[in-house]
């Protein structure tokens, strides 16, 4: 029996391997892909980013962004507006038609906009259309849209695919089931689906109905492969085309011949320090307008605590740690947002000195000498109480949060003030901490988007949006200057930049100094994307809203 | 035997119910709700978030919402608009009438979304399974046999390596070894996507080998450190002893004694590996992208797919209630000294 022993195992474990062979690639073919699989393919419906991106294969934009700006250029469709700026007359693109041959119109638009303010429809994105008051369609090609009140924003906030009127019931009911958001056979985007498996793969063709024209390779399949190492792998033996990488390996990869491209990502990082009484949340008003007493964070209530934590601890050297283009920020306008970002503001400079003394004026001295400040003669604490407050990260900041929040715990504590560091899945510190509003402080690294200064500016700063359950001003700043410049900056007449940046800058200002969330840097971080070297014309920048988006315009060399 | 298993049966709902109970509470005490991640959406509203939660049936007490998975809610009128008025009876009939429900994320059935992705799962663990059982008790009876000799050292090498080794780490090195460096096994999928519409055998197979080896190496492991340890203990029995007393020659000692006595225990574990069929492969289905239920599952569970991991909890319940009746029912087959009664 032993002599058999040897060869038996070597029969079981390895003669398959020697039948196998992996299967070469298609030259025609462009391979991606994914983490996860699609949830739904329709544009109204999607929360996953893989849905998000896949979306924008299928159902195209009216408008496309300026990718370092947001600023909104015209794509599918230019736009006028009217002297009061209440109507947007919209222009589409002559001779646009889906890949089924029908007509893409301004009733598909109009019907794309509409089922937002449907009953029948459920959607994340009915923000979109809030302020549309109504729709009219002038002809074919032409959409006049008119709004309750000015609104500078409306163009810069319309982002929703377009989908085809003609596929869905009139009155919507069957816009939450209806098959294409399952399997769509239909497209105004570069790619057609032509075969789906469920958490295995998508198969796509080329439209040549798609306006921009027919992409320049035929299919395209984009695998779900869910773990990244194995994606890279995937990508070592030719079994997909591109994948995101580190930026350490970036070198490697160059090395074994892939071609790597860079996608700027514009991040911010702010500390946010809880300004409402974190024991008794509150929205800021009721449902009748009128302002709730939202009581005061017995630390950071006082504004004079929040100064001597924005000059308690150096970000100048957190920022000199970072990347390549990490800078000192004034408030939520990019810096690339030059019209509207205020580089006149000066940035609080690292000084404990001052940082001491205010603390001290504020009512907070270490008494008993244990290197902890209690309150004595505070404005919001008990007498007594130390200075000690826990403040959140999350483990997916990325390393420049972490030092951020390393940093910011030793610095502090040399002033007097106990920093609990504690990490938390963003999942649960979202939800348990940031939307009931019960925290202290939270760094968190925010995209800026590529969107109008009004997006982050509104979200950060407005009060009338605070409220408890929602994401939204999460520290409770409430300053009714500040709120009404907001409400000026988006009404605008005619909403020229010039008028609107001076606004954006007063806005920056105010809020620097009442240090509504302490702005801690903007780093222009890269994200990494090795390419085989098979695929040619790659322009990560020259996209609408997705980066890889563009891959209509790629190439294959043969 | 019929009485027996009927008693079993009974005995089991409680535990079933106990079951959903439990993964329902759990599930909906972990941080989030389907619409959480929605929120980071500027354009998302408090009111429309609420005005979602309450389509889904999220608003409602904790209880009240397995109370409605349990039996459904057509039999009582619902508040849909929220205004605090029930209007209009809901649509639900509840698992105990089967139905699963709808994913909250695709809006597809929960029953259908889990029967399209076991023949996946299935395709998996039943050859590991199989190779599992089978090499495990293969290698466990040949170290037994060659008890202190290498190859006893070999397989007793392998289950411990086998029990230690992450699974993760291991299809990652398998991949590593024999897709990348070696070039001779695919490293995802479970076929090739270019022959996605002809069914080809072999490329079926190429796809499966990685998986089926890492999804078997722990069953193996634990199964052939059994049987060894099974062997040489029947081996000291008296009945052994008397056998060779005897004169019984050596193979009918082995065969007709020794191997059916060191096998009877295995039955115990057929039971347990029977709910490990579809939610055994989880961490292996996303090693591999294999399109199964333990992915289906995972991804339900970060997205807060209530119905659906209570789809998938209600069948990993019943397969395991099903398997320890099985399991209880062979061994008392196998061995005469256990009863039904």
């Amino acid at each position: 029996m032993k002599r058999f022993l040897v060869p038996y195992i070597m029969v079981v474990l390895f003669l398959p391997l020697l039948l196998m062979s992996t299967a070469a690639q298609d030259d025609s073919t462009l391979v991606g892909a994914f983490a996860s699989d699609v949830q739904t393919f329709n544009s109204l419906l999607w929360g996953d980013s893989t849905s998000a991106t896949v979306a924008g294969y299928l159902w195209p934009q009216l408008f496309q962004k300026d990718p370092i700006t947001g600023a909104t250029l015209p794509a599918l469709a230019s736009w006028e507006i009217s002297e009061d700026g209440l109507t947007y007359t919209f222009t589409l693109q002559e001779g646009v038609m889906w890949s089924d041959g029908a007509p893409l119109t301004a009733n598909d638009v109009k019907f794309t906009m509409e089922a937002l303010k449907s009953e029948n429809v459920q959607s994340s994105q009915a923000g979109q259309v809030a302020a549309v008051e109504s729709i009219t369609v002038v002809d074919d090609t032409t959409l006049e849209v008119t709004l309750t009140a000015i609104d500078c924003t409306f163009l810069d906030g319309f982002t929703l695919g377009i989908l085809p009127a003609h596929r869905f019931a009139e009155d919507y009911s069957d816009f939450m089931d209806n098959e294409l958001n399952r399997n769509p056979d239909i497209s105004g985007g570069p790619w057609i689906l032509t075969e789906r498996a469920a958490d295995e793969f998508l198969v796509f063709e080329a439209n040549p109905n798609y306006w921009r024209g027919q992409p320049q390779i035929q299919n395209l399949i984009l695998r779900i492969i869910p773990e990244a190492t194995v994606r890279q792998q995937a990508l070592l033996t030719g079994e997909i085309d591109w994948v995101s990488i580190a930026s350490d390996e970036a070198a490697e990869y160059a090395g074994e011949g892939f071609n790597i491209v860079v996608l700027q990502i514009q991040r911010l990082a702010v500390l946010a320090m809880n300004i409402a009484d974190p024991s008794n949340p509150q929205n800021a008003y009721d449902a009748e307008g009128n302002p709730i007493d939202q009581g005061h964070h017995p630390i950071f209530g006082d504004v004079r605590v929040r100064q001597a934590v924005a000059m308690g601890y150096d970000k100048d050297a957190i920022v000199a740690s970072g990347p390549e283009g990490t800078a000192r920020i004034v408030g939520p306008v990019a810096p690339v947002v030059t019209w509207a970002y205020n580089d006149e503001v000066t940035p609080f400079a690292y000084d404990p000195d001052a940082a001491n003394a205010m603390l001290e004026e504020a009512g907070w001295v270490d008494a008993d000498g244990d290197g902890v400040r209690e309150c004595q003669g505070c404005l919001y604490a008990e007498e007594g109480a130390p200075l000690s407050f826990t403040l959140f990260q999350t483990p997916t900041g990325g390393a420049l949060a972490d030092t951020s929040a390393l940093v910011i715990q030793d610095q502090l504590r040399a002033l007097g003030m106990e920093v609990n560091l504690e990490t938390k899945e963003f999942g649960a510190v979202f939800q348990d901490d940031i939307l009931a509003q019960t925290f202290d402080a939270f760094i968190t690294p925010l995209g800026w988007g590529n969107s109008d200064p009004h997006t982050l500016t509104n979200v950060m700063l407005n009060s009338s949006i605070d409220a408890v359950g929602a994401p939204l001003n999460f520290v409770s700043y409430s300053n009714p200057e500040v709120d009404a410049l907001i409400e000026q900056a988006r009404t605008v007449p005619g909403c020229g930049i010039e008028e609107r940046g001076d606004i954006y800058k007063e806005i920056q200002r105010i809020a620097y100094e009442d240090v509504a969330f302490d702005w801690v840097w903007t780093e222009i971080a890269g994200s990494y994307v090795a390419f085989n070297p098979r695929i040619q014309n790659v322009n990560p920048y020259d996209q609408p809203v997705w980066a890889l988006a563009p891959i209509n315009e790629w190439t294959l060399s043969n | 035997m019929n009485r027996y298993i009927l008693r079993r049966i009974v005995q089991s709902i409680p535990v079933f119910f106990a079951i959903t109970l439990l993964s329902y509470t759990l599930i909906l005490a972990a941080p989030g709700d389907p619409i959480t991640f929605l929120m980071i959406n500027p354009n998302m509203s408090p009111e429309i978030a609420e005005s979602m939660r309450r389509e889904m049936g999220l608003t409602d007490p904790p209880l009240v919402q397995y109370l409605y998975w349990l039996v459904g809610n057509d039999w009582t009128r619902i508040d849909r608009d929220g205004d605090g008025v029930d209007d209009a009876y809901g649509t639900r009939r509840g698992i105990l009438r089967g139905d699963f429900g709808e994913s909250l994320q695709n809006r597809e059935p929960v029953f259908d979304l889990i029967m399209s992705r076991i023949p996946a799962t299935l395709t998996l663990t039943i050859p590991a399974l199989i190779l599992g059982y089978g090499l495990g008790i293969t290698l466990g009876l040949l170290a037994a046999v060659n008890r202190k000799g290498w190859f006893d050292q070999f397989v007793r090498f392998i289950s411990t390596i086998g029990n230690a080794i992450p699974s993760f780490w291991f299809g990652l090195l398998l991949i590593i070894i024999f897709s990348v460096q070696l070039e001779l096994l695919p490293m995802s999928g479970m076929r090739d996507i270019t022959k996605r519409n002809t069914f080809d055998l072999w490329d079926r197979v190429s796809h499966m080998i990685m998986p089926v080896l890492v999804l078997s190496l722990g069953t193996i492991a634990s199964i052939s450190r059994f049987i060894r340890a099974e062997v040489l203990e029947v081996q000291e029995q008296d009945f052994i002893r008397t056998a060779h007393a005897k004169g019984l020659n050596n193979n009918a000692i082995w065969w007709r004694h020794t191997i059916r006595n060191a096998l009877i225990p295995v039955a115990t574990f057929l039971g347990p590996a029977l709910s490990g069929l579809l939610g055994g492969a989880v961490i292996i289905e996303s090693v591999f992208s294999w399109p199964g239920m333990g992915r289906l599952v995972v991804n339900a569970a970060v997205q807060r797919d209530y119905p659906l991991v209570m789809g998938a909890v209600v069948m990993g319940a019943v397969l395991y209630i099903i398997g320890l009746i099985i399991s209880d029912v062979l061994y008392a087959w196998f061995d005469p000294r256990i009863r039904f009664d």
